[in-house]
């Protein structure tokens, strides 16, 4: 819907015209799929693999052997769509984050949602099952474990809106300071799990909160995949009112916004993807961040545009991330978290002391 | 078995190799076409100490000890496994300490058809032979895992007795007091309290642990240190040489004016030896028995 | 009309606006004038409903203000603040597209309201401009252009009878003397064209007898003159300034402009 409106807004001064952009984020995004589904531990040629996918949906080509088969299936592909998923929701939450507080330095983790998530997530490791007063439910901790990081991304977020609120409006500065408390709070938390947990869990979280897709398999990311197309969806169709949002909160009243409602909203939808985002997949850093600065350089401000490639590039971001992490210390795995900091902060400072940057902020 | 020829052995694989196209479960295959991954170091050490060190494709990135293991291909820390990396190896058999994971790799492991066999940990010698006889199982070893078991359950009753022995000439008196450290925690070192393995193996070796007023791992202060007065400390060789050698540990300012920074007595170990009971508990347990000066 | 009756408005101990009433007709055009401090741009903002006044309620067509959504009051109302922000790096082009995105139209469409609207503040040639590079007079100027675009293409929606209302906060402030009367003139020319209503607060006191109507002087948050600005008086002028006046007869166009002397009232 926000591409098609999308032609009404001439491109800017120096801006390159969108379809042919989206046109070539698009081919990116799908060269990385396959790279990334033809890549890995096991050797699974592109031209094999073209043509079991193929055959699996009704064309001609030859499956797979059963082995090769059951790696692309089960492993691979929910890998592949998990990293997808989490880079739409983690780029696009970034670039509607960026504009509801008017900064393009701003990113999910300045909200405390992502360390809300953390918080509970490492509560819950530390606690286990039994700690929590669970047992009976019979729950297991990699099922409990994404529902405790959601509840924990929400209850900050509340937070956060409970505390910005003063005459019953929700202001975007209000909202910065309360979250700026409540990433405090929750690294206070953070630190008391692991001042408290033994060696086992202590390490296990750790690793969960470095980031990464190892525990990605069909039957666990169902519910956080809604979540995040949810989220995201609803994120996208905002475009134009986030434009109005940018204009400057008195502006986008004069045009017809009710900013306090939309702020507060849309920082509830971007609590709910990134939630779900690190629900599955820990904490995953600099995709919110950089990937909306350096498309807003590319394609300019104006969201209608910025959104569709944003989310194009965050997918393509993290599908290669991902396969970078299986690929480097195979059969061994690097956090991607790790990896994204190691390679994102670099680009991100050069990107801040370079002319264009400088431009846009 | 034994018997198996070597103009047999090409036609068991064929078999085999029919077997698994045709969707069977590798778990019916023969011993000898076993591919095995193992994960924890103790449970590395007694695939080689039962003998099926050569089905052994893969282990943890902890498990170095034998040497031929350390050779092989390393699949991960043990609690960030990944599926993938672990089928590439094509194992057909997966032995894991508890603890492993993360647990959907596992599953994701029995659905391609592998056997993954969880070892629980022991805490003390009955559970130390369990978990020999539990690895035996998994490896289909069990006559080898009745004779190690055997002959570790004797080290370490041998070893009880010394013990015992000397604790009954001490008529009363308090036991040595062992401090273990190891690498890691904020300050480059974390000191183990009660519920550890090294508390385990120091009882065993009838000492006191220096440290048992703690739960499991905790960062070690000066006055933390101090207030434990250690005679004696159990030290992992990777702190060791990090530290610069055990002038550069007991050199250490939570360290130095501990009591243990005069008598000197340090006994080191590897460091996968902390880790879990294994094989190779009884080398510990008799070089702590023996830096005590019991004879 | 766009009406305020008996307005007050508090923050803390401090009375910004005090007891006043005013009513923007159709078809014409309000200067709004005072001392700093005054509370010119506090009565603009209840008029453009950002503000809810303490006390008194302002009207639009016998609704009350604050009861209609803000896309509704969007619609009807346009206001040119004192200090455009700049915000993100939008060109002079999106931020324009975006004013008439109020209601739905084609692209065509949106494209003349946004060329006519350019050439009617002047600001054709800043089309392809980024915001925040503007100077201050230029980015006035698009404001002027924002708003004028924003009310045409809410026009395309208005119920009959529903006159658009035009507020400027110091439009003129930036800008130098020929600039000035053409935005004043073109706010003028929309006045007379479209039949909205305009109130616009102004310093320059030969602006406001040369382009309004009607006149309102405020001093301390209270009405210390309304009237038709052909009979602003002279004293009650320097009574509320605190200086003395000069009133001098225009040559060829008639009128009058003022001038301040800078000599004390009294004595």
């Amino acid at each position: 819907m926000s591409l098609s409106l999308s032609v009404g807004v001439a491109p800017g001064p120096g801006r390159r015209a969108l379809m042919p952009a989206l046109a070539l984020l698009a081919v990116a995004a799908a060269v990385a799929t396959l790279v990334a589904l033809s890549t890995g531990s096991v050797a699974l040629p592109l031209d094999r693999t073209l043509s079991h996918l193929a055959q699996a949906v009704g064309l001609p080509g030859t499956p797979l052997p059963a082995r090769d088969a059951a790696v692309l299936t089960t492993l691979r592909l929910p890998r592949v769509l998990l990293a997808a998923a989490v880079g739409v929701t983690l780029a696009v939450a970034g670039a509607s984050l960026q504009a509801i507080f008017r900064n393009p330095l701003a990113d999910p983790g300045l909200v405390g949602v992502s360390s809300g998530a953390a918080c509970a997530g490492s509560a819950t490791m530390i606690l286990g099952v039994s700690g929590l007063g669970l047992a009976a439910t019979g729950l297991s901790l990699a099922t409990l474990l994404p529902a405790m990081a959601f509840l924990g991304a929400l209850v900050a977020t509340l937070l956060i809106l409970g505390l910005a609120r003063s005459d019953g409006r929700c202001s975007a500065t209000g909202m910065l300071l309360a979250g700026i408390a409540v990433n405090a709070l929750g690294a206070t938390g953070i630190g008391l799990c692991s001042y408290l947990g033994d060696d086992q869990a202590l390490r296990q979280m750790t690793f969960w909160m470095m980031g990464g897709f190892g525990a990605a398999a069909w039957g666990q990311i169902g519910p956080a995949l809604v979540l995040m197309a949810g989220a995201t969806a609803a994120l996208m169709a905002n475009a134009r009112r986030l434009d109005l949002y940018a204009l400057g909160e008195r502006d986008a009243f004069l045009l017809g916004l009710d900013p306090h409602r939309f702020a507060t909203r849309t920082v509830l939808l971007v609590a709910l993807g990134v939630g779900a985002a690190v629900a599955v997949s820990g904490l995953i850093g600099f995709v919110g961040l950089v990937v909306p600065h350096m498309v807003r350089l590319w394609l300019g401000p104006v969201h209608r545009r910025l959104l569709p490639a944003v989310a194009l590039a965050g997918a393509t971001l993290l599908i290669l991330a991902d396969t970078a992490a299986r690929s480097i210390a195979a059969p061994a795995e690097v956090p991607v978290g790790l990896l994204l900091g190691a390679v994102g902060a670099p680009v991100f400072l050069w990107l801040l002391r370079s002319r264009a940057g400088r431009a846009i902020l | 078995m034994t018997v198996t020829t070597g103009l047999l052995r090409p036609l068991r694989r064929l078999v085999l190799l029919a077997a698994v196209a045709g969707g069977l479960l590798p778990g019916a295959a023969a011993a000898e076409a076993m591919r095995l991954i193992t994960i924890g170091a103790p449970v590395t050490e007694l695939a080689f100490a039962l003998g099926a060190g050569d089905s052994v494709v893969g282990r943890d990135t902890v498990s170095r000890y034998p040497a031929e293991a350390a050779a092989r291909p390393d699949a991960g820390y043990m609690r960030a496994l990944s599926a993938e990396g672990m089928i590439s190896l094509s194992p057909t058999h997966v032995v894991a300490v508890e603890g492993a994971g993360p647990q959907t790799a596992f599953d994701q492991l029995r659905a391609m058809g592998v056997t993954v066999t969880m070892i629980p940990e022991a805490a003390d010698r009955a559970g130390l032979s369990g978990k020999i006889a539990a690895v035996a199982r998994a490896l289909g070893r069990e006559a080898e895992g009745a004779r190690l078991a055997a002959a570790v359950e004797a080290r370490l009753s041998d070893l009880a007795a010394v013990v015992g022995t000397a604790r009954a000439e001490r008529k009363g008196a308090p036991p040595l007091r062992v401090l273990c450290l190891v690498g890691g925690g904020p300050g480059g070192m974390l000191a183990a309290g009660r519920g550890t393995v090294p508390d385990t193996l120091i009882a065993m070796a009838g000492a006191g642990n220096a440290l048992a007023g703690e739960r499991d791992y905790v960062p070690l202060s000066a006055e933390g240190a101090l207030a434990a007065e250690p005679d004696l400390l159990l030290v992992s060789r990777s702190l060791i040489d990090r530290s610069g050698g055990v002038d550069g540990l007991l050199g250490l300012p939570q360290l130095a004016l501990t009591p243990v920074a005069r008598t000197r007595r340090v006994v080191v170990v590897d460091g996968a030896i902390l880790v879990g009971l294994g094989p190779r508990t009884g080398d510990a347990v008799a070089a702590l028995v023996s830096e005590q000066g019991v004879k | 009309m766009l009406h305020a009756e008996e307005v007050s408005v508090t923050a803390g101990r401090a009375r910004l606006v005090e007891g006043l009433s005013v009513a923007l007709r159709p078809g014409r055009m309000l200067a709004i004038l005072g001392p700093n401090g005054a509370g010119k741009s506090t009565l603009l903002s209840l008029l453009s409903g950002e503000r809810r006044p303490t006390l008194g309620r302002v009207r639009l067509d016998g609704r009350d203000l604050h009861a209609l959504p803000p896309g509704r009051l969007a619609r009807r109302r346009a206001l040119v603040t004192q200090h455009p922000a700049a915000g993100f790096a939008f060109s002079v082009d999106e931020a324009m597209t975006l004013a008439t995105e109020i209601v739905p139209a084609g692209a065509a469409e949106r494209r003349r309201l946004i060329d006519e609207s350019l050439r009617a503040a002047g600001a054709e040639g800043l089309r392809d401009r980024l915001l925040p590079q503007l100077s201050g007079g230029e980015r006035q100027r698009v404001a002027f252009a924002r708003a004028l675009a924003q009310l045409a293409a809410g026009r395309r929606t208005v119920e009959v009878g529903g006159a658009p209302y035009l507020l400027l906060d110091e439009p003129t402030a930036s800008l130098d003397p020929a600039h000035q009367h053409h935005l004043l003139g073109a706010a003028r020319s929309w006045v007379e064209r479209v039949g909205g209503g305009c109130a616009v607060v102004l310093h320059d006191l030969s602006l406001a007898a040369r382009y309004c109507d009607d006149g309102l002087l405020l001093a301390g948050g209270r009405e210390a003159w309304s009237g038709a600005m052909a009979d602003l008086p002279v004293p009650v002028l320097e009574r509320v300034f605190g200086t003395r006046f000069a009133r001098l007869p225009l040559p060829d166009a008639g009128g009058w402009v003022f001038a301040a002397t800078g000599q004390g009232v009294g004595g």
